[in-house]
């Protein structure tokens, strides 16, 4: 079959982020680590909301967003296929980028820090270098929201 | 339509032609009458098979009367003998119309009662009334198939009771016709009082909308019928009065015809008045009696009775003021459904 | 939200609906709608008039006072009946009838019948054909109603508590199917639930009623958007927690929901009226935590979001006082 699915989302209910966030998230995902491909056909509607029970307007959701950032194209009777890869060059194994940041963390642990201070710091930063480019970007970490009861 | 072919896709699963319409027996059902044959079969079926069950015993009965009665001379005049032997033949027709009475009783407690109320008790009449169906035209089906499976069968049954009956109709010592084992298994009478108890107890059922309380209360429903039937069923006809000035001695009662039933004999007075045949009974001799009599100018016998002849138009009667009941409960039923079927 | 274009098709229009049984009044002034293609949640405690509602649009019921309009036709109407499918919480079927028959039913009684969609959402569940439905295990029987209301092709398809007798897995399964086979044909779903955590997932419209009333309406994403969850520190802190604590003054501008102190903390749902004093830290509530706010505040003003809001009528955001 043409343009199989190369992905299948996981909807994690209990991590408190939006479902749709989890598809674009997953997607994108797929995308930077190469799983997608131009050309590939990201599950319909339908497909994820047999598999996940999710409402198929959130999927919708989730491919409209894809679609905006030039990720996905929708074809019209066809499904939606991915467009452009995620996959850069300046964050593969061999980066500079990659090399410096290796190098900030081992200081960092040499300095003493924990695993969770190392990982509040670099979010927080995160957040602070990409506040303008929108929330989306920082949901990736797994760590809890700081929300207490 | 797509719907009818099926998929051959879908081959590793089993059984794809599960739903492909079976073989029919007979006319094809669709639609809210194959729903309501469907729903209701086994009973329609009992039903169906009891009366075919009665309607062959009592012609192996008719055989077995005709048998008898060619032995005493039928079908010309029967040899006066021919009583000695017939009680046998008297106590059957008895029994068979008592049970007979049964089935307006028994077919409005099983067909009645639930027809509705166990469709109300369950949730199922919401399920078919959120079908493309109306909820008239399902009720329609019910009542509708209903009657006929009542109307087939009761006819069959009243037919057949009246022909093995007919030999000896005239005789009112094998059975009486104005007893309800006659009267009320023969013409159109069996038909109309199933009828009514059948289509009174689905109301009830409608209204109570509990399966086993509506068959309890049509029951009663039903014994209420048959009592309320029983003591006005001599009130369809019109008495006849016979009236002579024979005097009131020796063989002076009038004639009524054969086969009539005698309600009331009196003495009838030169001005027309009755008096109870107890009149003078304390004369202490025939003169003194005949002095009293002379005395109360009594001049005949007075006799009221209805003749025999009657009896099909009291039928009439009688089946067409129930089958109207009939008909009123029914309208009740599209009514009260309109609002409130669910 | 992005949904632009001309307004959308209504699949349920509530004008003023109210129902009064004998002990009194199940379902008051309801004005809503509830546009086509959506999968809408109906939420409310027990007895609070959701399946008096759906049976009104069902035309099981008559509205005591107000009026429904279903694709815009009166729910009596013949092309109502045709476009809508409900399902009871008891899901009747005939306990005596094989599975086969029971698609028969639906094949005999509906002119639109779609036997394929019917088979194949009562063989995904691997439901023998030729068994009894008495026979079944819950989840099948509910799978076979499924297939029922499915096969009828129904345009708004109505499911009162369709999960709530179903273990876990049945029910995920089951709600793949409904939601995948709504999403094959846009089919409107409104569905009553008591699971509110699911809800999430599942819905994209909302609406809420308790005693009677409709107290809350809209677009998920629009509802969540306008509330916001405080967090902070009670300025008088009480002994434990306080059940009916004094709002604070700073929070007097705006709509709140619910408002709540334990210890020295202090949480609230709000609907901001304008920025939020810097003391309080803010959160966008889950739809289950904005739910449970609702459910547990009945007194709460209304929300009835504009994509809810039936034409020409006019709708204060405040109820009247009841």
């Amino acid at each position: 079959m043409k343009g199989f699915e190369a992905v299948e989302f996981r909807i994690d209910r209990r991590n408190g982020i939006a479902a749709y966030q989890q598809i674009v998230q997953q997607t994108k995902q797929a995308l930077r680590l190469g799983v997608l491909t131009p050309g590939d056909r990201l599950p319909t509607a339908k497909e994820v909301a047999e598999a996940c029970a999710i409402n198929p307007n959130t999927t919708f959701k989730a491919y409209r967003e894809l679609e905006r950032e030039g990720l996905v194209e929708l074809r019209a009777g066809l499904g939606t296929f991915v467009r452009r890869s995620l996959a850069r060059p300046q964050a593969g194994a061999d980066s500079q980028l990659r090399g410096e940041l290796e190098g900030w963390m081992a200081r960092a642990r040499e300095a003493g820090l924990e695993r969770d201070d190392v990982s509040a710091l670099v979010a927080s930063v995160l957040e602070k270098q990409y506040a303008a480019a929108g929330a989306v970007g920082i949901v990736n970490s797994q760590e809890p929201r700081s929300i207490s009861e | 339509m797509s719907n009818v072919t099926s998929t051959p896709i879908d081959m590793n699963r089993t059984a794809a032609p599960a739903t492909a319409p079976k073989r029919s027996r007979g006319p094809r059902l669709t639609g809210v009458v194959w729903l309501t044959w469907r729903q209701h079969r086994a009973a329609y079926w009992t039903i169906l098979a009891g009366a075919a069950f009665s309607v062959l015993w009592m012609t192996i009965q008719r055989a077995d009367l005709i048998d008898f009665l060619t032995i005493h001379g039928w079908p010309g005049e029967l040899s006066a003998d021919w009583v000695q032997g017939a009680g046998t033949y008297s106590a059957m027709f008895n029994k068979v119309g008592l049970g007979l009475g049964f089935i307006p009783l028994v077919l409005g407690v099983f067909l009645g009662a639930p027809l509705l109320a166990g469709d109300l008790e369950s949730g199922t009449a919401k399920l078919v009334t959120s079908q493309t169906v109306s909820p008239n035209k399902w009720l329609a089906a019910k009542l509708g198939i209903s009657t006929v499976v009542v109307v087939v069968c009761m006819t069959a049954i009243s037919l057949v009771f009246g022909w093995w009956w007919a030999p000896v109709k005239d005789e009112n010592n094998i059975l009486d016709w104005t007893a309800g084992a006659a009267f009320d298994n023969t013409g159109l009478v069996p038909v109309a009082l199933t009828l009514f108890t059948v289509v009174g107890g689905v109301a009830i059922g409608m209204v109570l909308r509990r399966t086993l309380l509506a068959m309890v209360v049509t029951f009663v429903f039903g014994v209420v019928v048959q009592v309320v039937w029983a003591m006005n069923r001599l009130n369809l006809g019109q008495v006849v009065t016979r009236t002579t000035d024979k005097g009131v001695d020796g063989s002076s009662f009038p004639k009524v015809p054969s086969g009539s039933l005698q309600l009331d004999q009196s003495y009838v007075t030169g001005a027309g008045d009755t008096l109870g045949t107890s009149t003078c009974v304390h004369a202490a001799s025939k003169e003194a009696r005949a002095v009293c009599l002379e005395k109360a100018d009594i001049v005949g016998w007075s006799v009221d009775y209805l003749p025999m002849s009657q009896m099909s138009g009291m039928q009439w009667l009688g089946s067409s003021i129930l089958l109207g009941m009939t008909a009123a409960v029914a309208g009740f039923i599209f009514i009260w459904t309109r609002k409130r079927l669910v | 939200m992005d949904l632009g274009g001309p307004p959308e098709e209504s699949a349920i229009e509530a004008y003023g609906v109210s129902k009064r049984y004998r002990r009194g009044w199940a379902l008051r002034e309801c004005s809503f709608r509830l546009p086509a293609g959506r999968i809408c949640g109906l939420v409310g405690p027990n007895g609070a008039g959701k399946t008096t509602l759906m049976a009104m649009a069902a035309n099981l019921l008559e509205p005591t006072n107000g009026s429904l309009k279903v694709f815009g036709a009166a729910p009596e109407s013949a092309e109502a009946g045709r476009r809508t499918a409900f399902l009871a919480q008891e899901k009747p079927l005939f306990r005596r009838f094989t599975v086969a028959e029971t698609l028969r039913l639906g094949r005999e009684l509906n002119p639109g019948w779609d036997q394929q969609a019917a088979e194949s959402i009562v063989r995904a569940g691997d439901v023998p054909m030729h068994a009894k439905i008495g026979t079944l295990s819950g989840g099948q029987r509910t799978r076979v109603a499924f297939a029922l209301a499915f096969g009828k092709r129904p345009d708004l398809l109505m499911l009162d508590e369709p999960m709530s007798d179903l273990d876990p897995l049945v029910r995920h399964e089951l709600m793949g199917t409904l939601l995948a086979a709504a999403a094959e044909r846009g089919t409107t779903v409104l569905m009553s639930s008591h699971m509110l955590s699911e809800l999430g997932d599942v819905c994209d419209f909302l609406l809420v009623i308790s005693t009677g009333g409709l107290r809350m309406a809209g677009d998920v994403d629009e509802i969540l958007s306008a509330h916001m969850l405080l967090q902070g520190v009670d300025n008088a802190p009480g002994q434990g927690r306080n059940p009916s604590p004094e709002v604070p003054a700073d929070l007097a501008r705006h709509t709140v929901i619910e408002y709540r102190t334990s210890g020295r903390q202090a949480s609230a749902l709000i609907r901001p009226d304008g920025p939020v004093s810097d003391r309080w830290q803010s959160h966008t509530p889950h739809l289950e935590e904005l739910l449970l706010s609702y459910l547990r505040c009945p007194d709460a003003p209304a929300l009835i979001s504009p994509g809810a809001q039936v034409p020409g009528r006019l709708h204060g955001s405040e109820t009247e006082a009841a």
